[in-house]
């Protein structure tokens, strides 16, 4: 938000207007003729997403698109999966019997090689730009489809390390879960803080600052009641449950694996069975720059754990079809082993997976030349994979808004199209 | 700690053996080795005359610091299409901080002597929505830290944090006579790691400097439903309990309250409001230890005003 300083109280107004479903927001027209037009109607699945991050970037070669037997491959081999013809690492055993749900798409490839810029491009599908912060996913699908009377956040993001509202304004920042083994800090109302003392409390307090606000208010002090006032609801909801993952049996987490990213894929499940729309999970150190092959088993392992059994139990609570599963990092890596047997950032030819929301599994979209170096057939732009995701959601991408200095932007960039093979 | 210049470092194009040389951002490249060492160039080089925007960068930050809103914001964002609100001005603090010899001090005592930084934050329905031109006082987020020591000072909390920093203190003397200098080695006091926990909570880049309030849930958590709004302040050990053994009458009571976390006495409506308040709950601990909490989580304890 720090790029406008002369809008006053009208913007922010304007735009919580908008979540609460005012029209007015919505500058009418959209991109001419677009692909995701004559998709929308028929496709759109997802009530909710569940983003698993892969900070630092992934190695392709070694997860989603192994190159057995070529010499940018390492020691690593590959596994025949539950869908013939379709290979994936030896390191993703439990992902490989769930490929029927999976759409690995091996032609990503971008434009930024650096951790900070590749990650907001493929969370925004907008290169950085001085003039304007964009929202992230996360806080695009709060935006257009969140619920005003909803108890909790939309958006929760698990672990950190995604990007936050931009020019959306702070109300749909990610609400961050730094440890999912324990509930978030001070959520849950403190013993001698019971609902009738607290909504006491709050009563006295919305009397005391009436004064202050009428003389000093405007935009700072209305935010920060806003935000109270969230946090109020929050702490008072049954549905903040939720976020205790002691609630569920011994047996289940540890199908998830005891691990952070494994404890998180849990909780994000729980959150979305509640109603939250987006839950974002890291999963860091991915950035393997030397000795690859020691540590990328144990990393996959991690991975291959939480993932899959995130997949299998939204199938077996009926939730797959409305919840996309996408599992993406900053960049792939380098094919070339370096000198100090790790690979370094590869933005030209990588990969990532995609399940549930009205994907169709079972399936991989474009592909990489034998050796992994480039995208040899259907390549896959940032953009592309955030329309796709509007679509998902039935957001329409060419849905233009207008940002605080006063441009129309789409919702994502115009170059980005729908990828069809994802929803046919 | 030493710091010294390594005198190498040099940067070369990946996989060959070109050496990239260092340039300055308008594209000259520094004399090698004239003034010793490259850190000492560059210094050289941002300290320069030619340089004007070294001191409108500092001067920026500055008045951007003391009024919640810079010339240029964000503060580090000079370019073309960011022009600053008040060139003039901007341009005027900049020669005076460079033709004195960037004098920091100088340039603050400037500023806090300006008219424009003795306004109120009060306004009208005139000026109600001016943020960029200083018709008024913008109010500001104190900053973590502030808030942090905010909440040590009024709930009493201070003092004892101290004594058990104390206590700390002796006992690595004691190991120090032990085991020597190692023993301080990672060594962080009590109230440092307090204050780290606190920050990450509070953790928020924008926060620093910034007049666009970036409050997040987690914040108003902890200020609605931490220990320092509710344990520090509850019970018979809790800041509410001396109040209540040191003054008898409500109103004292009331205004020692305010005069803790607002350094003001209450007004006539104010204290009407929570006499009523004391007075519905049967003049109760748990009343004041309401109206203590309502204050901790006003706005006009949270915002420099």
């Amino acid at each position: 938000m720090g790029e406008c300083n002369d809008c006053g109280p009208s913007r922010r107004e304007f735009l919580t207007g908008a979540f609460g479903g005012i029209a007015g927001l919505a500058v009418a027209g959209s991109t001419p003729a677009p692909l995701w037009a004559q998709l929308m109607t028929h496709r759109a699945k997802a009530k909710a997403c569940i983003l698993l991050y892969m900070g630092g970037g992934q190695s392709q070669l070694d997860t989603w698109d192994p190159k057995p037997g070529k010499d940018t491959a390492g020691p690593l081999k590959s596994i025949a999966t539950s869908v013939a013809g379709i290979h994936l690492s030896q390191n993703l055993p439990k992902l490989a019997t769930q490929m029927k749900h999976l759409a690995v798409i091996r032609s990503m490839t971008t434009s930024e090689g650096s951790h900070e810029r590749a990650r907001y491009l493929i969370h925004t599908g907008y290169k950085p730009n001085v003039t304007v912060k964009h929202p992230g996913m996360g806080s695009i699908v709060w935006n257009e489809l969140g619920n005003r009377e909803f108890e909790l956040p939309q958006f929760v993001s698990v672990g950190g390390g995604t990007t936050d509202a931009g020019f959306l304004g702070p109300i749909y920042n990610p609400f961050t879960v730094r440890d999912p083994s324990k509930p978030p800090e001070n959520l849950y109302p403190k013993a001698g803080l019971n609902e009738k003392r607290f909504d006491r409390r709050l009563l006295l307090l919305k009397k005391a600052e009436k004064e202050f606000s009428k003389s000093r208010g405007g935009d700072a002090t209305k935010a920060y009641h806003e935000v109270h006032e969230k946090a109020g609801r929050m702490m008072t909801s049954k549905l903040a449950k939720a976020f205790d993952l002691s609630r569920e049996k011994a047996a289940i987490r540890k199908q998830y694996g005891q691990t952070r990213f494994g404890q998180g894929c849990l909780m994000a499940r729980r959150l979305v069975e509640v109603g939250v729309k987006f839950v974002e999970v890291n999963l860091g150190g991915w950035d393997n720059h030397r000795e690859i092959f020691n540590t990328i088993g144990a990393k996959a392992g991690e991975l291959d754990l939480g993932m899959g059994t995130l997949i299998a139990e939204l199938q077996k609570r009926r939730m797959l079809d409305e919840t996309l599963v996408i599992c993406m990092g900053d960049f792939g890596r380098t094919p070339k082993i370096n000198a100090n047997a790790g690979r370094d950032h590869y933005p030209r030819a990588w990969s990532m997976a995609l399940a549930g929301g009205g994907v169709k599994g079972g399936q991989v979209i474009g592909s990489t030349d034998d050796r992994g170096f480039n995208v040899s057939e259907r390549p896959v732009k940032a953009a592309d994979l955030c329309a796709s995701v509007a679509n998902a959601f039935g957001i329409n991408p060419g849905k233009k808004r207008i940002t605080p200095a006063g441009r129309p932007i789409t919702v994502v960039d115009k170059e980005g199209e729908v990828i069809k093979e994802l929803f046919s | 700690m030493r710091v010294y210049d390594r005198k190498r470092g040099e940067v070369f194009l990946p996989d060959t053996k070109t050496k990239i040389q260092p340039k300055f951002l308008h594209g000259a490249s520094p004399a090698t080795d004239r003034y010793g060492n490259r850190r000492e160039m560059l210094a050289n080089w941002i300290l320069s005359p030619d340089n004007k925007y070294f001191s409108q960068a500092l001067v920026n930050r500055m008045w951007g610091h003391f009024f919640g809103s810079a010339f240029v914001n964000p503060v580090d964002d000079f370019n073309a299409t960011n022009l600053p609100s008040h060139p003039e001005v901007l341009a005027l603090l900049a020669e005076d901080f460079k033709q004195n010899g960037y004098d920091l001090k100088r340039l603050i005592r400037i500023i806090v002597n300006t008219d424009v930084y003795k306004q109120a934050s009060t306004f009208s329905r005139n000026n109600a929505e001016d943020h960029r031109h200083y018709s008024r006082a913008l109010m500001r987020p104190m900053s973590p830290e502030q808030l942090f020591y905010s909440l040590m000072r009024v709930t009493d909390y201070e003092e004892q944090m101290e004594k058990v920093a104390k206590k700390q203190e002796e006992r690595m003397k004691r190991r120090m006579k032990e085991q020597g200098e190692d023993a301080m080695m990672g060594n962080v006091s009590f109230i440092d790691r307090a204050l780290e926990r606190f920050t990450v909570v509070f953790e928020n880049d924008e926060m620093g400097e910034a007049v666009d309030f970036t409050s997040t849930i987690t914040q108003a958590l902890y200020l609605m439903n931490g220990d320092m709004s509710n344990e520090r302040i509850e019970g018979k050990r809790g800041t509410v309990f001396r109040i209540l053994q040191k003054y008898e009458s409500e109103t004292r009571r009331i205004e020692e309250i305010f005069l803790m976390t607002l350094s003001r006495l209450p007004t006539r409506a104010e204290l009407r409001l929570y006499s009523t308040y004391v007075r519905r709950l049967r003049g109760s601990q748990e009343a004041y230890e309401d109206i203590f909490w309502v204050q901790v989580n006003s706005s006009e304890f949270f915002f420099n005003h």
